[in-house]
């Protein structure tokens, strides 16, 4: 299991320098001119001229690539933003605690709400706890999320004025409205995703086996099925976590949070190279991390899928 | 309370002191998409203690329905029991709470699947899941349960090292030998076994019934045993039932059932297995389809394929009659077919 882990920890280098390879191109190719939106449209072609020599912009893309890939892989550095100065790794490390927090705890109430919804949706199959269940469901992958972000603000801060409406002076307290915001189109997925999971996993035989046993219906729901049942679930959270790791644009809109998704969009917007390719770069080793992360969930729920990490790992004790 | 004593006495000494398991006109229908199949249709039958009943029948005929209905394990829905009595030590099973249920499956009765390869869960390993029966019925600490755990392996010839290996790591034929290990695991006083060797290739279907056969020896268990093999029911069986279209169409011990076969279904399934000594190259089937049990025919519901029948097959109940002493059939030419079995014989 460990050697598996190393495996796939040293697997994300590769993935991280094509993805810086393929971004540095795509930026390269792109339109725009960061030295014209730094000095104004009013700036004469003298000043431009200089501006694109400062940053290194009138060299050759090999040249440049080179520069880019040599500063990354020697010095770790990612190099300092067109905009304000500051190295990107600096504002990315700044940045990444709050998108995780959000991520985070907006996931933990997506499960934590939507796998019980979802399996007393099949355990009440077509009964009218299906039905609250699955409205619930319906409701939260159809409400916008800045909507349903404006709608919290208007109750929770404005009327009832118990939680902070925006920015994030008031420590992990303005994180509780966006991350509830965040958490609703997780939470309609997973309760879904739990519910048909667990509605072909109840007919399974090894279900009837348990209730043949004696067992009480409680333990047969949530030992026997549950486990079985989660894997897909397992799936689809880690998923829309990774991707909230890049940053919930919206939300973090909407309650003003400099998160990742703000620094991105600012920096596209400005044609800042340096920033946005330090984001993607980041959030490619994040990505894979969770990936990795949702592998190791996946052996630690189903043993048949540890036993294949298990034997690939045997296999290469073999060869030696 | 009396009154349920009282019965209870009543029906202990109706059927005749010993009798363990009695069901009476059981039925069961299942609901799918606005239609009602009837997948049992009124079955009785009684087993004393110690003795096997062998339930044959084709695929669909409602044999393994009457077992989970004597369980209450059947999904619902879409099954749903309408109607009859299933007294298991005079305890009607079909009016029992839950909880009661709880106690009785697993401690009292216990059923073995057809397929080993699904019904054990894959996510937990084979030592937890017999440690749950120890856990419910007989309330063993790990400890304990884990030595008995033990013990039942090495008697199913499961080496009990493998204690925490996971299902998938076992063959199919050492699934079901766990699985039985488990049915077993608190010498129930019923064993239900669901086609237990079906899903096994031949030589491991004879090793496994013959471990059951021991075992059930051994504990003096009862057992129904549900089966579509001839040869299988030959070999456990004491009595048999043949069920078709979710009735029971003959009964009897087993002796009088292979020797006079009376039942034209019956004869039909007998005649069907190929013979060593002839010189037949072809197989002989009964002819037709088991019946859609949403559209049961009217009458004898063997009637379309039943080379004998006549008009008063095609309406009305048939009623099971006995023509020999302990031997029963649902045929309104039982007398004639009897006549005609003797003749050839």
């Amino acid at each position: 299991m460990g050697r598996y882990i190393i495996k796939r920890l040293l697997m994300i280098i590769p993935v991280a320098l094509g993805v810086t390879v393929l971004i540095f191109t795509i930026m390269y190719f792109t339109p725009g001119d960061p030295a014209t939106i730094i000095l104004g449209s009013n700036a004469s072609a003298e000043q431009l001229k200089q501006k694109n020599a400062e940053l290194g912009l009138d060299k050759g893309y090999v040249q440049r690539l080179a520069d880019y890939m040599g500063n990354l892989i020697l010095k770790q550095d990612l190099g300092k933003s067109y905009m304000n100065n500051r190295s990107v790794s600096g504002d990315i490390m700044e940045r990444f605690p709050r998108t995780l927090t959000i991520a985070f705890f907006s996931i933990l109430i997506a499960i934590v709400i939507g796998i019980p919804l979802g399996i007393a949706a099949a355990v009440n199959h077509y009964k009218w706890q299906d039905s609250i269940a699955m409205m619930v469901a319906l409701f939260g992958v159809s409400m916008p999320g800045f909507w349903v972000a404006l709608m919290l603000v208007l109750l929770f801060a404005l009327k009832l004025a118990l939680l902070p409406a925006m920015g994030i002076g008031d420590g992990l307290r303005s994180y509780i409205l966006p991350c509830i915001a965040c958490s609703f189109g997780g939470l309609a997925t997973i309760a879904r995703q739990t519910r048909s999971s667990m509605l072909e996993v109840i007919r399974a035989d090894y279900i009837v086996t348990a209730r043949a046993k004696g067992q009480v219906e409680r333990v047969v729901i949530y030992k026997h099925a549950l486990r079985n049942a989660l894997i897909p679930v397992v799936t689809d959270a880690v998923t829309s976590f990774g991707l909230m790791l890049g940053g919930a644009l919206v939300i973090e809109t909407v309650f003003s949070i400099p998160g990742l998704g703000v620094y991105m969009v600012t920096a596209i917007n400005s044609r800042d190279y340096p920033a946005i390719q330090g984001a993607v770069i980041f959030m490619s080793i994040v990505f894979s991390l969770v990936m990795l992360l949702m592998d190791l969930i996946y052996a630690f729920v189903d043993p048949r899928i540890k036993s294949q990490y298990q034997k690939s790992k045997r296999r290469i004790g073999d060869a030696k | 309370m009396n009154e349920a004593l009282d019965s209870k006495r009543e029906i202990r000494s109706e059927a005749g002191g010993d009798t363990l398991l009695s069901v009476r006109n059981l039925e069961v229908i299942y609901t799918a998409s606005g239609q009602v199949i009837r997948a049992v249709n009124g079955v009785s039958f009684d087993l004393k203690r110690g003795q096997t009943l062998g339930l044959v029948g084709e695929t669909g005929a409602g044999k393994t329905t009457i077992a989970k209905s004597i369980l209450r394990i059947l999904p619902d829905p879409p099954a749903k029991i309408v109607g009859g009595e299933v007294r298991f030590e005079g305890e009607d099973l079909l009016k029992a709470p839950l909880k009661r249920m709880g106690e009785i499956r697993g401690k009292k009765i216990s059923m073995v699947f057809q397929d080993p390869m699904t019904a054990l869960n894959p996510v937990l390993t084979i030592g937890e899941q017999i440690e749950e029966v120890y856990k419910l019925h007989e309330k063993l600490n790990h400890q304990k349960a884990a030595e008995r755990i033990a013990e039942m392996l090495e008697m199913v010839g499961i080496p009990s090292e493998r204690y925490n290996e996971y299902p998938h790591q076992f063959s199919g034929g050492m699934k079901q030998r766990i699985v039985i290990a488990m049915a077993l695991s608190c010498n129930p006083d019923l064993l239900l076994a669901d086609e237990p060797t079906t899903a096994l290739d031949v030589t491991i279907q004879a090793q496994i019934l013959d471990m059951i056969y021991k075992l059930k020896q051994e504990h003096n268990m009862s057992m129904i045993m549900i089966t579509h093999d001839l040869g299988v029911i030959a070999e456990v069986c004491d009595e048999v039932a043949i069920v078709y279209a979710g009735e029971i169409i003959e009964k009897g011990s087993k002796e009088e059932i292979f020797d006079y076969p009376t039942h034209p279904y019956t004869v039909g399934l007998f005649n069907s297995l190929p013979s060593l000594n002839s010189e037949e190259t072809r197989l002989k089937p009964i002819p037709g389809m088991p019946p859609d049990a949403s559209d049961l025919p009217e009458g004898c519901h063997f009637h379309p394929r039943c080379a004998y029948a006549t008009e008063e097959c095609r309406s009305g109940r048939i009623e099971m009659t006995e023509i020999r002493p302990g031997h029963y059939c649902r045929c309104v030419h039982a007398a004639d077919m009897e006549a005609r079995q003797c003749r050839i014989s």
